[in-house]
């Protein structure tokens, strides 16, 4: 997601950074990890246990990691930023634009229709939102 | 800005148009079992219990001075004990008397003191008193990781979240496990954590210095999205993870995801709507003394339990409020007087609403305290409190297949130890598994090359306190 949003840091060694700070743009290897209070988010993602050495980390699919997905302020601001970054054109080159940053692709001709559809009602942050939400992007083929 | 590309073609796309058969190399890795790990399951037989309602004192509670009451100790007042050195966490000195006065209650005589005046009063008959309760160290990391975990030291799951991966969620829009404080016990999240099980089963922590209800669960509500916009962007978001699912059928991850979306939307409403106390009645609100915090945490337990929440663990406080290594006649006191009211209207509120027969409550601290005062670090101050005890303390239950009215095992004769049927904490692990339908032993998660249990290779279940 902060690729997506064009505004990653990728700035590497040095301090941590807390992870939940809006402001933090580094990848989430720059993570501050306190053991005994890892941040929620941290945890809703499976991310491995600090106690001891982690072979494998589990993969589970939850409520609570759509939760973030469709009410943080993390995500909020991503889909924020990638609204901005396509934020000048016509709809159509708009959400081209946005297809492409985001899955890789030019959106078919039902999805750019669906699209239209949906940003003449609704802010753009919010179809980006959604963009940033699907599996697409969330799973490697 | 970057230049806009396409990807040539996904690997999945590769595979499938590189001839007969490769593409279904790809097929074994995406068949891996996504599933839905809170799924409801059965335990190994029929449970009495199906709810824990945990009301943890944390810090440590005292029992000579609540629920193990020792004429003995009255008469050796100021006195030196006569026992062996028992190690504690700080120097002792001679006998403290208790300066509560005990009372016997109900059909069953059960002995209490005034610190719980009104919880023994009106359910003295449904409690079933453990005084024989042990543990390992005097210390409350170690002790409030033993209580929760079944270890002192290493990462291990909390019962709460082994509970949750032996029976999954009946409720699937609300977390299986809740923990309830203001603030943090000590050893923090390492009480409720699920270390080597899939991070799902770890507890679900709650605030409740927040009184909002929509601050209390992460990322509950959409501060800047009306939820009627939420819906459309749902709407639109499965029909685009629809298109893509038709070229990916196998992947069980995918239709997982999508689910995942559904229940969080419903999980917007019904975990708000479960923490509400508002929607109870006033009568219901004063009985439970919901204005103040101790109060609120047991009623906001039982609407959780419920609604299918399987493990409820409400903390007194921050870090260790029992803890009275000093003034423990007005400490107690005041605890008491916090604790109890909330404590008894929950039990009544359950029996009345028929919910006290299959929620197990449990109510105790990690661990006790000594007979013998403790005496302040560099004797800055007259002694007036007690220190630590493992040796021996007090832990009842009630509900959920207990017997009522009666008191199990024994201390010695001024509190200090555990003599007649002693129960560790291990023990009191085992019994409270079987009581929600598991064999301890049964109950496992292979993990490093061997199979994990919460009991490990300790407990027994104590079939004495069984109804």
């Amino acid at each position: 997601m902060l690729v997506v949003g064009g505004k990653i840091d990728y700035t590497m060694f040095g301090r941590p950074t807390t992870i939940t700070d809006l402001a933090n743009f580094r990848r989430t290897v720059y993570a501050f990890v306190e053991r005994q209070n890892l941040p929620d988010v941290i945890q809703t993602f499976d991310f491995a246990n600090a106690d001891t050495s982690t072979a494998r980390r589990i993969n589970t699919t939850v409520p609570q990691q759509a939760l973030f997905a469709m009410n943080s302020q993390f995500v909020s601001q991503a889909a924020q930023l990638l609204a901005d970054r396509f934020g000048k054109g016509t709809s159509e080159e708009r959400i081209t634009g946005i297809y492409q940053a985001a899955l890789g692709r030019s959106p078919s001709a039902e999805e750019m229709q669906l699209g239209k559809q949906f940003v003449k009602q609704h802010a753009w942050q919010q179809y980006t939102q959604i963009i940033l939400m699907t599996n697409e992007l969330m799973f490697l083929d | 800005m970057q230049q806009p590309f396409q990807l040539p073609l996904t690997r999945r796309d590769a595979l499938r148009s590189m001839g007969t058969g490769l593409g279904l190399l790809a097929l074994p890795g995406l068949l891996e079992a996504a599933g839905n790990p809170l799924a409801p399951k059965d335990p190994h037989f029929r449970p009495r219990a199906k709810h824990i309602i945990h009301i943890y004192l944390n810090g440590g509670p005292s029992q000579v001075d609540t629920w193990d009451p020792k004429p003995e100790l009255t008469k050796f007042g100021g006195k030196k004990l006569p026992l062996t050195n028992l190690t504690t966490e700080r120097e002792t000195g001679v006998a403290l008397a208790s300066p509560f006065k005990f009372k016997q209650h109900g059909e069953s005589g059960l002995w209490c003191s005034d610190v719980f005046d009104k919880t023994a009063s009106q359910h003295a008959d449904k409690l079933c008193v453990i005084r024989s309760m042990h543990a390992n160290t005097p210390n409350h990391e170690q002790s409030m990781r033993l209580m929760n975990t079944g270890d002192e030291r290493l990462s291990r799951p909390s019962y709460g979240s082994w509970l949750t991966y032996g029976l999954g969620s009946e409720n699937q829009n609300l977390p299986g496990f809740v923990t309830l404080c203001t603030g943090l016990p000590v050893a923090d999240s390492s009480n409720w954590r699920s270390a080597f099980l899939p991070g799902i089963y770890q507890g679900t922590y709650l605030d409740t210095r927040k009184k909002e209800v929509e601050k209390l669960i992460a990322n509950i509500r959409n501060p800047k999205i009306p939820q009627a916009d939420q819906r459309k962007q749902l709407d639109l978001l499965a029909t685009l993870n629809r298109r893509h699912q038709k070229d990916r059928s196998e992947d069980p991850n995918l239709e997982a995801r999508i689910e995942s979306f559904e229940l969080a939307y419903r999980m917007q409403m019904e975990a708000t709507d479960a923490l509400d106390i508002s929607r109870e009645t006033k009568e219901t609100q004063q009985l439970y003394g919901a204005d103040k915090v101790h109060g609120r945490q047991l009623l906001i337990a039982r609407r959780l339990i419920e609604r299918g929440v399987r493990v409820v663990q409400c903390y007194h406080g921050d870090v260790q409020p029992w803890d009275s290594h000093g003034d423990i006649a007005n400490a107690h006191k005041k605890l008491g007087q916090e604790a109890d009211g909330p404590i008894a209207a929950l039990i009544g509120d359950l029996d009345r609403l028929g919910l006290l027969d299959e929620t197990l409550i449990i109510c105790g601290g990690e661990f006790g305290r000594t007979p013998a005062v403790e005496i302040p670090i560099g004797r800055s101050s007259p002694p007036t409190g007690r220190d630590h005890n493992h040796h021996g303390f007090t832990v009842w239950l009630a509900g959920g297949g207990v017997k009522g009215g009666m008191a199990y095992g024994n201390t010695d004769a001024f509190g200090y130890q555990a003599v007649e049927n002693k129960v560790h904490v291990h023990d009191l692990h085992a019994t409270m598994l079987h009581l929600m339908g598991f064999d301890h032993e049964r109950l496992t998660y292979r993990h490093a090359g061997r199979d994990f249990s919460l009991t490990d290779v300790h407990g027994r279940v104590v079939k004495d306190l069984l109804a």
